[in-house]
């Protein structure tokens, strides 16, 4: 729960074409685990997410790129978030994602970039309550 | 298999063995921590006869023999090298036919170590091109070429195909959701530009559309739609190219998506099984389907769970393909393993180097297993498209495997084994126990539809992934012996837009000098056929896949096709 008691809500997307799906689908689970509302969803267009995002009013977007479109589909959503003023939202990111790519996604306004290096999903509720407070 | 006096002595000296035990348990103040299968069931620390001595020795057999538990063949690998099976592929044509010529050079072959062979070509296609998406869609924007390679029309195949020697080649050019379209394609080239006899070409295809995503998180047609798919793809190729192989009794997917080895082999065997129930409505001879279709399972680094499997899953399939198929022909009744996986769950993204041992250590439980052909993992691949390295790599680990050891003298090393034999009925049981309920439940399509097969691989997936994030199931460098100012990796480069922005313009270019009028007409026929095979089938089997070769000589594109696929079958997401 965030400082008013509400229950941190993420928006848990990927690419529709990509048929990956256990890490975000175990992220979901933790997430829940810890006490988040979650909502999944699978985006064509990742102007999809946005209007999820609005209308369910969500904290954190949370993506996951197994390869393609990473490059292509975040600086458009950073945009996109700008111009309607939705960005308070959090977005974070996982993946097959470099080092210097997560620096370049961090100038963008990403709040946080998990890297498969990482390696443990137990620790990102606690990453995600920090960047919502 | 045993006299009874063996038995006896067996007996006693088990018992023997079992106060040793635990006097050394005592001694040692060690308790022993029974291994425990990634099926879930726990191991003896020792096998003895009495372990086996209920099944026939029949179901041991020898390699060649029904139930073909040891090998499809009598001989193998002493006559007949592993077939090297890695598939490779991204951004366009022209940089993977450079990674082609690359492997060609260090002696990537059909069969390891065959000079003669050309180095396979199995394409890995980018995500846009699985959709049945062109390049220039909306959807596919920022996609192209990332996941793999962008094709969708016959200049594309030229610039891969052309000059490669076709009848020694390998050759797969699609999966998933686009396959009929991209197979039409690549026939147009093969008869209409190169003017060759299609049929002495070799193929592998992965015919998924009837096992994608009911199992895991992949979009596809409608079940019955998929399933009329399924069979159109087979038909097509038994009258046209029969040396393919369908890559469709697949398991490495939906076994890295989490599914355990047992759900692994299980829900293979009952796609297929619904599969060959849809051929034989389609008038298709069961002994010709089942000769043609491979196994493409994950070979894990549980080195003796992985034989176990491979040895079951061999012996469920020729009892299936006997008992509720009546196969007579070898062929169809010794499963081969043309593709075995090695498992990509199995290689973090740490200290990647250590991958390359993980890679040899699964490739060699494919071969203790006598698998057909194999696909080695690069090390690298939790991180990008492999480098050249990292694919050197690969297929050095087959080279070094196959011609500087000794593992290709004998067949099946482990046969006979009382740990082995008894491990592999033990997977075979709980197999036939899934299968059971799978037939309860309405079988395979009722366990889609509702989502069961999906919730099992859901639950051993978060279950495992939780053992490796508390540490209960080791993964060295990552969650265990952890140093944290490793020198990242220089990972091959992502993508750059340049080459989508090429691959946009070759399809913009092709659609504007073709016939327009001509590839309208056949593309109507397209539509035609595909109303057809929702509202007419069985009857109008055959029809689809016989347009779209035909759409493809009227120059139409793989997303053109595609599209009306999307729009006819109905596509989305359904499991459950």
């Amino acid at each position: 729960m965030d400082t008013t008691g509400r229950k941190i809500r993420v928006l848990l997307s990927k690419c529709v074409q990509d048929g990956h799906e256990s890490a975000l689908r175990y992220i979901a689970q933790t997430m829940r685990d810890a006490g988040m509302e979650v909502i999944y969803m699978r985006h064509e267009l990742i102007g999809d997410v946005i209007k999820t995002a609005s209308e369910e009013d969500v904290d954190v977007i949370g993506l996951q790129y197994f390869g393609a479109g990473l490059m292509y589909e975040v600086p458009t959503l950073m945009n996109m978030l700008k111009e309607r003023k939705m960005d308070d939202i959090k977005v974070v990111l996982g993946g097959t994602i470099t080092p210097d790519e997560k620096k370049t996604l961090k100038e963008m306004g990403v709040a946080e970039v998990f890297l498969p290096s990482q390696g443990r999903v137990i620790d990102i509720p606690d990453v995600i309550k920090g960047l919502v407070g | 298999m045993f006299s009874d006096e063996v038995l006896r002595k067996a007996e006693e000296m088990e018992q023997e063995w079992k106060k040793r035990a635990e006097e050394q348990q005592r001694q040692s103040g060690q308790t022993l921590k029974p291994g425990k299968t990634m099926s879930g069931f726990e191991l003896k620390p020792m096998y003895t006869p009495l372990d086996i001595k209920d099944m026939p020795f029949e179901d041991i057999g020898l390699p060649g023999a029904y139930p073909y538990t040891r090998s499809s063949s009598s001989l193998h690998y002493q006559i007949e090298p592993l077939m090297m099976q890695q598939g490779y592929g991204f951004n366009t044509p022209e940089e993977t036919r450079q990674r082609r010529d690359f492997l060609q050079r260090v002696g990537f072959r059909r069969r390891v170590g065959r000079e003669g062979d050309e180095a396979s070509l199995k394409c890995v296609i980018d995500l846009p091109t699985q959709w049945g998406l062109d390049p220039d869609e909306p959807a596919a924007a920022g996609k192209v070429g990332g996941d793999g390679i962008s094709f969708s029309n016959l200049d594309d195949f030229r610039l891969l195909f052309d000059g490669l020697d076709l009848q020694n080649t390998l050759i797969s050019v699609g999966c998933s959701s686009n396959l009929i379209s991209l197979v039409s394609l690549f026939a147009t080239y093969v008869t209409d530009i190169r003017k060759e006899d299609l049929a002495k070409t070799k193929q592998v295809c992965i015919n998924m559309y009837h096992n994608g995503w009911g199992q895991r998180d992949h979009s596809g047609y409608l079940p019955e739609n998929a399933l009329k798919l399924s069979v159109e793809v087979i038909k097509w190729h038994l009258e046209n190219v029969p040396a393919t192989f369908m890559a469709m009794d697949h398991g490495y997917d939906v076994a890295e998506a989490g599914a355990t080895p047992v759900l692994e082999i299980a829900f293979a065997i009952a796609h297929v099984t619904e599969v060959m129930e849809a051929c034989v409505k389609a008038g298709l001879d069961p002994n010709k389907v089942a000769s043609i279709i491979s196994g493409h399972p994950h070979l894990s680094l549980r080195i003796f769970e992985t034989v176990a499997k491979l040895r079951a899953w061999r012996r469920v399939w020729a009892k299936v393909m006997k008992e509720r198929f009546g196969c007579t022909d070898p062929h169809a009744l010794g499963h081969h393993y043309y593709t075995g996986q090695t498992a990509g769950v199995e290689l973090p993204a740490v200290e990647v180097y250590s991958n390359i041992i993980r890679v040899t250590i699964m490739a060699m439980a494919g071969l203790l297993a006598d698998i057909e052909g194999m696909w080695t993992s690069s090390f690298d691949e939790a991180l990008s498209i492999p480098t050249e390295e990292a694919v050197q790599l690969s297929v050095r680990t087959q080279q070094i495997l196959v011609e500087e050891t000794d593992v290709s003298y004998v067949t099946d090393p482990f046969g006979g084994s009382y740990f082995m034999e008894s491990l592999t009925n033990r997977m075979e049981e709980e197999t036939l126990k899934v299968l059971k309920k799978m037939d309860d439940l309405g079988g395979y399509r009722k366990c889609w539809e509702s989502g069961w097969m999906r919730g099992q691989v859901e639950r051993a997936c978060n279950e495992r992934l939780r053992k490796i994030d508390t540490g209960e199931l080791i993964k060295v460098g990552l969650n265990k012996y952890r140093v944290e100012d490793f020198s990242p990796y220089k990972a091959f480069p992502r993508q750059t837009n340049e080459g989508e922005k090429r691959i946009i313009e070759r399809v913009k270019n092709y659609r504007a000098k073709r016939d327009q009028a001509k590839t309208d007409k056949a593309l109507a026929s397209v539509k035609a056929a595909a109303d057809r095979i929702v509202k007419y089938w069985p009857e109008s089997s055959g029809e689809l896949h016989r347009a779209c070769v035909e759409a493809a000589k009227a120059g139409a594109t793989a997303g053109e096709m595609g599209r009306i696929f999307r729009e006819t079958f109905g596509y989305g997401y359904f499991s459950g």
